[in-house]
């Protein structure tokens, strides 16, 4: 609406009635001149039958079609535009069939029409001009409606960015702990860990900003995660992995699936003093994914922030209802001793 | 001599109506045309002495009868609800007559009256093409409007419209009605239709600026 607000400026809206009025004004003198070119008289009725009909036009733009039809009154606003219509016919026939000869003695003209062709004209020049009307409030309304989408749009861009965001912080402090613990134990695994984590960080810091990624690259960075887990949960932690059909061809938005697998870490793995398994089903079909977690629970050690607790499914809630409406499925389930997540996306 | 004495009776029949309306379409139309019982009959003034009958029963109705006259009213021909009641305005002598067929209408309160010319007839066999100053056949119909005021039963005055007047008004772009004009002919004909010519003789028909008193002509009913 901005580049063309210059079309709603007081001054446009003016001058766009006023050139209305002139080129009705030009085709009616033109069409029904009385002789082979027009004359003095048939500009000055001309002007006199527009004088007549300006006011009826302008009764219906500035008072019924604002206050009855756009409230969608027509029981109402049907019935006073025919009274507008009679009354202002009448008007005109009276004063070109009685009134002028004495308002205008030494110019003689006639109606030339009956009432009920007045009428018509009337009829005409209200229906068109509420149209046009109508028209332009159409087309602000479809500026609106695209400035409104496109705000929706912002609107849902920022909050996916501020969900993104709500996923990293956590895991990276106990990483660097981890990483802390094992420089002071000179752990062998150290180089190997400092690179798993610069790939996962790469990750979150630039490939989480598209759209869609490759499902690969979020596998991956799921076994960097389960390899950067493994630190802290030691030799008592089993991952079993799957993946069923071609997981090269798909795309998956960022970060969807780490967020289940952080939860299991959350609820089970970590701190666990027994055994404790994961078990990961990847299922790749041509339209859909399918993704299934299956988790032992145990004590959690680790001290959440309550700034973040509960946020993990939340936030995958939310992301999964912005960017697969209607063509997600999400169940969760717990028992005494396992929780489960089965996630099916269609593409 | 017969000739010579019609031909000046139309010529001066043409000089005292010269500066009345020709209009195209008379205003009467089937709908709106009326008769009137006083205006049948023989009428007479200082100069000129006409008769007055419904044309269905004069001898210029179109009827194969013999004795009758027929009349070619070209395009008009048709219209036989308009001429169930005209009426045939005829003056004359011996064998020759000029004729003119006249609708009667009321506006308002007035009456007008579409005179159209029929020409010069001959009853005892074709018509006497003369010397150019009378009417022929060829003639497109064109009609004068004139206001008849029945000043008692046995005494009318017609009154033309004064045609000098409107041309002066539509030349100075004062008056607005349909018309055609021929600079080369300098001829003047309203083409308004029957419609237009009511509505404004409904507004300006007491106006007195549209007639000229001075052609104004009182008959009187001799019979």
């Amino acid at each position: 609406m901005n580049k063309q607000s210059w079309l709603y400026h007081p001054l446009s809206r003016f001058l766009q009635h006023l050139v209305f009025w002139v080129l009705s004004f030009v085709i009616f003198v033109q069409l029904f001149k009385s002789g082979t070119k027009p004359e003095k008289i048939d500009f000055i009725y001309a002007a006199l039958f527009h004088a007549t009909i300006i006011p009826a036009v302008y009764l219906n733009l500035w008072l019924l079609l604002p206050r009855l039809a756009n409230s969608r009154r027509w029981w109402l606003y049907i019935p006073l535009v025919a009274i507008l219509i009679l009354l202002f016919s009448w008007l005109n026939y009276s004063f070109f069939q009685d009134w002028s000869k004495h308002v205008l003695p030494n110019y003689f003209f006639i109606s030339y029409f009956s009432l009920w062709e007045v009428c018509l004209f009337f009829l005409v020049y209200i229906g068109f001009t509420a149209l046009l009307k109508l028209s332009r409030s159409w087309f602000m309304v479809n500026d609106l409606q695209r400035q409104l989408l496109q705000m929706e749009t912002e609107k849902v861009q920022i909050e996916l960015k501020a969900l993104k965001a709500q996923v990293n912080p956590h895991f990276f402090f106990n990483t660097l702990n981890g990483i802390y613990s094992m420089t002071l134990d000179k752990d062998v695994r150290l180089p190997d860990t400092i690179l798993q984590l610069s790939h996962l960080m790469r990750y979150f810091l630039y490939e989480s900003g598209e759209d869609l990624v490759p499902l690969e690259k979020e596998w991956q960075v799921l076994q960097d995660y389960m390899a950067l887990q493994s630190i802290r949960s030691a030799d008592q932690l089993v991952v079993n992995k799957k993946v069923e059909g071609d997981i090269l061809d798909q795309r998956i938005a960022p970060l969807l699936l780490i967020t289940f697998l952080e939860n299991a870490f959350k609820h089970g793995a970590k701190g666990n003093t027994g055994a404790s398994r994961i078990d990961l089903l990847l299922t790749v079909l041509p339209g859909s994914i399918g993704f299934r977690l299956q988790n032992t629970k145990g004590e959690v050690d680790d001290i959440e922030n309550d700034l973040y607790k509960g946020v993990g499914l939340e936030n995958v809630r939310r992301r999964l209802n912005l960017l697969y409406p209607g063509k997600h499925s999400l169940q969760i389930d717990e028992t005494a001793t396992d929780f489960m997540v089965s996630l099916q996306l269609e593409l | 001599m017969q000739k010579i004495f019609v031909s000046i009776v139309c010529m001066a029949m043409v000089l005292a109506t010269s500066s009345c309306i020709t209009s195209l379409q008379p205003v009467a139309t089937a709908a709106t045309v009326i008769t009137d019982n006083r205006l049948p009959g023989k009428w007479k003034n200082d100069q000129y002495t006409f008769n007055i009958e419904p044309l269905s029963v004069s001898q210029f109705a179109d009827s194969e009868s013999p004795g009758k006259v027929h009349l070619s009213f070209g395009e008009l021909g048709g219209d036989s609800a308009v001429y169930a009641k005209s009426y045939v305005l005829t003056m004359g002598k011996g064998n020759s007559k000029y004729a003119m067929v006249g609708f009667l209408s009321k506006i308002g309160d007035q009456y007008f009256m579409d005179i159209m010319s029929l020409g010069l007839t001959d009853l005892k066999g074709g018509n006497d093409n003369g010397s150019g100053y009378e009417f022929t056949y060829d003639y497109l119909p064109a009609f004068s409007i004139a206001r008849v005021e029945f000043v008692n039963k046995n005494k009318i005055t017609i009154k033309y419209l004064n045609g000098d007047f409107v041309r002066k008004q539509i030349d100075a772009g004062n008056l607005r009605l349909k018309h055609e004009e021929d600079k080369l002919f300098n001829t003047f004909l309203i083409t308004a239709s029957s419609f237009e010519l009511r509505q404004f003789l409904e507004k300006y028909g007491h106006d007195e600026r549209f007639y000229n008193d001075k052609d104004a002509v009182t008959f009187s009913k001799v019979q």
